[in-house]
């Protein structure tokens, strides 16, 4: 795993990147995830971070521990992952981005039309 | 683990380890020792002329049931032999001459009295046991060679083992038991191994407190200590010699079980020294 | 547990004082890294804890023994790997094997599985082969000794970037809680993530001694061009379009922290450093 020098906590940014892994299918929600060693020393880093991670994850409700099996992806994992980072990206993202078009003097419409453009190129 | 200060298991580990270890060092040694003495041995007699005597000595000789090879053969024995065990002794500790196999030593799960006897066994007592049984392989060979080269009219025998603990008849050509009647072989004899075992002990101790170019240093003292001692018992041999009818002085019996008695407490006294000394030893030289 | 109290040492008499009251204590489950700036006396650190050299004053125990006396049994738990390797002149088995049965928990299993980790196979002869071969052989024992506690001073030395990398991950997997693994290192980068307890000396004491989570939670590492953040840091080393800051964690958002900056500070300003812990 390449951790970005954007000095974010070690823990914080695996946990990112489980979450995305969790987007992207990698995680069988009745298949137990890798178990906090294992991953651990997939990843070269201590334990307790990744341990860390998975209470980060766990308070956000998107992994549960079954005593004496290991951790596994909730149902609605997925969901609470993009309602998380569609209020992020509404609360933290966008208004940077809205003063800076605004300051071009960008209207709306235009916007919407470089958007549609875009999801047509998907 | 117990910490005891001696267990045969622990002891047996640790003891084969270093046997894997240093085994090859061991084997060529072992060889040339035993290589040099049957080659010395066997082919001394043959060079020297041993067994061309004048009839009149021979039949002295036979009369007595004297070889006179033993008489060469004993001080190229006793001379060979204090120099390679005061070597041996001076590489008691080699296993502690660079920091990192002093490491290994010291951190090695083992009692200090367990690495202590194996350096015992495999620098002071196996020399001499290896000593002892090449010459006494080698003087067989002798024997069975003589046969081959020479049709001499001198009694030729194996070395009886009595003559390791005398001094042989290299005084007295003609009255074989003058001098031991009196027990200064005896005498002699205790003095030379006394300063042998007091010199391997002292050796080893410096051994310990130096382990880095201990060989050279051992070497060096050997040579010194090996004409000091000559040189003694020249002079030994020569005052008492001469004294022999004043019956006020200690038999040389008594005298040779003193030396033999003071010789070996003080023996023990070092490497009693030798091992505290190895307690305390640490990884590096403080002086 | 380990347990370091008031030691004092010094090569020689009338030498330098190359540790003074020093006072430690390293419990089970810990991967502590060591930093030290060279001459700091880490490795003396390290061969004092091992028996090795004799305190002037103060001990050293680990499981209830003073580790000076050498006891086998407290030896039987206790492993340094040191920063060069000397290996005897017989083959690897013969040497896991003569070796191992010395360490009443050595597992030749797990040591077959810390060989493959590094790659190495066979049964070479070990003085036939090339420093960072015998570096992950002895780490590879070391490791297979399941000594309670582990000592590796500057285990990465002489290892190539797929071996350091292996290297991480032999120790990720082998820590439990019944073990202390103590990495003495320059070389933080290769360890950054992997320590969680840090522990910065200078010549003579404990500079700081911490959990990184600890750490985490009372300071902010991060680059800024704000000139009243770079004030009002605890720290700040020039870098390109500011600083680098080591700042008060005032949100509780926690970042990395960055070891490197952190021994700076330890080593130029250690009682601040001492006193942001100490509150």
């Amino acid at each position: 795993m390449v951790f970005e020098e954007n000095n974010k906590a070690i823990y914080l940014q695996i946990a990112e990147k489980i979450s995305d892994g969790i987007m992207n299918g990698n995680y069988d929600s009745d298949k137990r995830m890798p178990s906090v060693r294992e991953f651990a020393a997939s990843i070269e880093v201590n334990a307790n971070t990744v341990m860390r991670s998975y209470d980060v994850l766990a308070s956000k409700g998107l992994i549960y521990n079954k005593r004496g099996i290991g951790f596994f992806v909730n149902e609605d994992a997925k969901i609470r992952i993009t309602q998380e980072r569609t209020t992020n990206l509404i609360d933290n993202q966008l208004p940077p981005l809205f003063r800076l078009l605004s300051i071009l003097g960008i209207t709306p419409e235009e916007l919407k039309k470089e958007y549609e453009k875009f999801i047509e190129n998907i | 683990m117990e910490n005891n200060i001696f267990s045969l298991k622990r002891f047996a580990g640790y003891f084969s380890l270093q046997l894997a270890v240093s085994w090859k060092t061991l084997l060529i040694i072992s060889l040339c020792v035993f290589g040099g003495l049957i080659i010395y041995c066997s082919g001394l007699p043959y060079l020297a002329d041993t067994y061309i005597v004048h009839p009149k000595y021979a039949a002295h000789l036979n009369k007595y049931h004297i070889d006179p090879f033993w008489d060469t053969q004993m001080p190229f024995f006793y001379i060979t032999f204090f120099i390679f065990s005061v070597i041996m002794a001076a590489n008691m500790f080699s296993n502690l001459n660079t920091k990192n196999k002093r490491i290994t030593v010291f951190t090695l799960p083992a009692s200090n009295l367990e690495k202590f006897t194996t350096n015992f066994i495999i620098y002071i007592i196996f020399p001499a046991i290896l000593f002892f049984v090449s010459i006494i392989v080698g003087d067989y060979i002798r024997v069975f060679t003589t046969d081959l080269y020479t049709h001499s009219n001198v009694y030729v025998a194996p070395m009886p083992l009595e003559y390791f603990f005398s001094w042989g008849h290299y005084y007295d050509n003609f009255h074989p038991d003058f001098y031991d009647k009196y027990g200064l072989y005896n005498y002699t004899i205790a003095l030379y191994y006394g300063f042998l075992i007091l010199m391997q002990s002292f050796i080893a101790l410096i051994s310990c407190i130096w382990p880095k170019n201990s060989f050279i240093k051992g070497a060096g003292i050997a040579i010194v200590w090996t004409i000091l001692i000559f040189t003694c018992f020249y002079f030994s041999v020569r005052l008492f010699g001469s004294d022999i009818d004043h019956s006020y002085r200690p038999s040389f019996k008594a005298l040779s079980i003193g030396v033999w008695t003071a010789c070996i407490i003080a023996t023990s006294a070092r490497y009693c020294l030798t091992y505290f000394r190895f307690k305390e030893n640490e990884i590096i030289n403080r002086w | 547990m380990l347990n370091i109290k008031n030691l004092n040492f010094r090569y020689s008499r009338k030498g330098k004082q190359t540790i003074s009251d020093f006072n430690l204590t390293l419990t089970e489950g810990g991967i502590y890294g060591l930093l030290g700036e060279n001459g700091a006396g880490k490795s003396t650190l390290l061969h004092i804890i091992m028996g090795l050299l004799t305190p002037e004053s103060g001990k050293v125990t680990f499981n209830g023994e003073n580790t000076r006396k050498r006891l086998p049994s407290v030896l039987a738990d206790m492993y340094i790997v040191p920063e060069e390797n000397e290996l005897p002149q017989i083959h690897l088995l013969t040497f896991a094997r003569k070796y191992g049965a010395l360490y009443p928990k050595f597992s030749m299993e797990d040591m077959y599985r810390h060989l493959s980790t590094f790659g190495i196979t066979g049964n070479p002869r070990l003085d036939k082969l090339s420093m960072g071969q015998k570096k992950k052989i002895t780490l590879s024992f070391a490791m297979a000794c399941n000594t309670s506690l582990l000592i590796m001073d500057e285990p990465t030395n002489g290892l190539d970037i797929p071996s350091k990398s292996a290297f991480r991950k032999f120790i990720v997997e082998s820590i439990n809680d019944d073990r202390i693994f103590l990495i003495s290192t320059h070389q933080v980068r290769d360890v950054s993530n992997i320590l969680d307890h840090i522990i910065i000396m200078d010549s003579s004491r404990v500079l700081l001694n911490e959990n990184i989570s600890e750490i985490q939670s009372k300071m902010k590492f991060t680059n800024t061009s704000n000139k009243s953040e770079i004030e009002n840091a605890y720290f700040s080393l020039p870098s390109l379009g500011g600083a680098t800051v080591i700042m008060p964690n005032l949100d509780n958002i926690d970042t990395e922290v960055n070891l490197e900056t952190l021994f700076t500070f330890a080593v130029e300003q250690p009682e601040k450093l001492n006193s942001i812990f100490k509150k």
